[in-house]
């Protein structure tokens, strides 16, 4: 669902942002980047006193890319589209809810050997496994510079599958910032 | 000390790769002595545990030192990545993929490697395996607080137990009421004639529990920090906590009817048994008991029991452990 609404997106408009940040899944760093689309926004005003307050809820979908380094296992890089629901206060301040769909290959650190057809023991540098990899993530963040600029936190859980017997869950936190593609939207 | 030194503790020099098989990719990590000669083959504990718990200590630094050990986590523990159907998980797949490691332990270092199986706790279980239901060449079986036949385990569990909780309540030290609880439920289990799967896990916990109210020789530890270990550890804590979850229960079903007691005649190489005398989990007699049955002459086998050592007996009396281990292992490579 969130892959098709993802691709159609790329097919029929321009980004809005796009965003980079730092990834860690415990202690093992990564990067991840996106590019944001807006499917829906709305403002909310209301005046306190002689103050004009707008908060707005913005709906958006972001295709990303991210992937981490965890030595002596693996590489993990995953390929994924988002949905992402955005509430931002009359100050800047953000939250958002974040739900995402999309496929890991997980490349095993060093070599993996096999024994082949034959019996011999043959190795593969970029051996390892295919998931799905399906997230469910939390944000708070702050628009700066005339909101075109933002930074964000996000714990995000995913779980792959299938991942040996059974699923396994992976908590990953990101640091990031997003411009605001062509200035404030 | 810092941070990068601390790192590096964590991270200690190895050959470190992948063997897949049968659906899985397993991590392997072999640090050491490599030109020894001798590989020993850790079989880690659980089921659901990890090679990486026996890869610290003042044993293990001192066991690399002359010999090379490597360390794999077990298919679906661990750091093991891939997918395999559940039906097939069994005791018997995980002695395959040990006999299959063997071959490719040889394959990269060297047909002429002395390789040793080396078994701790659970990985008693899947060492006699290993033994008896492949076609694994091994050099020798080293068998660590082993457990190879749960309902004897279990037997021999309640025993120990049910002894100790009377000498202690007797002696009326600081955890009398404790014993009294243990003594309760030990009876209440040895009421029926069976142990059931579900009695066999309470035992297990008031083992453990039991090794929490005995004094224990307090141990030495080695260089290698936990710390680093933590920060530089090869598996995701979580992820493999929530996969060996699954293994655990699924292994320890096929497990729970498994009693290799009548079969350790079939043992032909060379056989290690340690146990420590204050170990409730597996206790020594299951040892005492696999030294008198394997088909092995007397200097080809041993059995040594540790004063005032529990279930990690490698952390009470390390530099015994890895000197008993170096020297068997010299006199029959």
């Amino acid at each position: 669902m969130i892959g098709l609404l993802t691709t159609t997106m790329l097919s029929q408009a321009s980004p809005t942002a796009w965003s980079i940040g730092y990834i860690a899944q415990g202690v093992r760093p990564g990067a991840r980047v996106g590019l944001e689309w807006t499917l829906l926004e709305a403002e909310k005003n209301l005046s306190r006193r002689d103050e004009a307050r707008t908060t707005t809820r913005t709906l958006l979908v972001e295709p990303a890319l991210q992937g981490w380094y965890h030595w002596g296992n693996h590489t993990p890089l995953t390929a994924s589209g988002q949905l992402i629901y955005r509430r931002t206060s009359h100050r800047g301040w953000s939250r958002e809810v974040l739900v995402g769909q999309g496929a890991t290959y997980a490349i095993n650190a060093g070599l993996t050997y096999s024994f082949d057809d034959s019996g011999a023991l043959t190795s593969s540098r970029l051996a390892g496994q295919l998931m799905s990899a399906t997230s469910l993530g939390l944000g708070i963040g702050h628009d700066t510079a005339g909101a075109t600029l933002a930074w964000h936190l996000r714990p995000t859980l995913t779980v792959w599958a299938p991942y040996t017997s059974g699923i396994a869950p992976v908590a990953t936190i990101e640091l990031g910032i997003r411009r605001v593609w062509g200035g404030a939207q | 000390m810092s941070l990068g030194l601390l790192l590096t503790l964590g991270c200690t020099p190895g050959d470190y790769w992948y063997f897949r098989t049968d659906g899985v990719d397993l991590p392997v990590r072999v640090e050491g002595n490599l030109e020894s000669g001798v590989v020993l083959l850790l079989l880690h504990g659980g089921p659901g545990g990890s090679a990486v718990d026996y890869n610290i200590g003042l044993d293990a630094e001192l066991l690399e030192d002359t010999y090379a050990m490597a360390y794999y986590d077990q298919r679906g523990q661990g750091g093991t990545h891939g997918r395999f159907d559940t039906d097939r998980y069994t005791v018997q797949q995980v002695a395959d993929d040990n006999a299959n490691l063997v071959r490719a332990l040889r394959a990269r270092y060297g047909d002429d490697t002395s390789v040793w199986l080396y078994g701790h706790s659970w990985g008693g279980m899947l060492g006699t395996a290993t033994l008896l239901d492949t076609d694994a060449d091994v050099d020798g079986w080293i068998e660590s607080a082993g457990s190879h036949d749960y309902p004897l385990n279990d037997t021999y569990s309640a025993d120990m137990l049910r002894t100790v909780a009377a000498e202690e309540i007797e002696a009326g030290g600081a955890y009398t009421s404790d014993w009294e609880r243990i003594q309760r439920r030990v009876d209440r289990i040895l009421e029926d004639d069976e142990i059931t799967a579900y009695e066999s896990v309470d035992l297990n916990i008031m083992a453990y529990d039991a090794e929490g109210y005995v004094d224990l020789a307090e141990g030495e530890y080695g260089e290698e920090s936990y710390f680093g270990l933590f920060v530089g550890n090869p598996t995701s804590l979580l992820t493999a906590w929530w996969s060996g979850l699954d293994g655990s229960t699924l292994l320890n079903v096929d497990a729970q009817k498994i009693s290799y007691t009548d079969r350790l005649d079939e043992i032909t190489v060379p056989s290690l048994f340690l146990y420590g005398d204050r170990d409730f989990i597996c206790p020594a007699q299951l040892g005492l008991d696999a030294y008198e049955r394997v088909s092995v002459e007397e200097d080809e086998k041993d059995f040594i029991l540790y004063e005032d050592s529990g279930h990690s007996l490698m952390v009470n009396r390390p530099r015994q452990y890895a000197d008993d281990i170096i020297s068997f292992v010299e006199d029959n490579r």
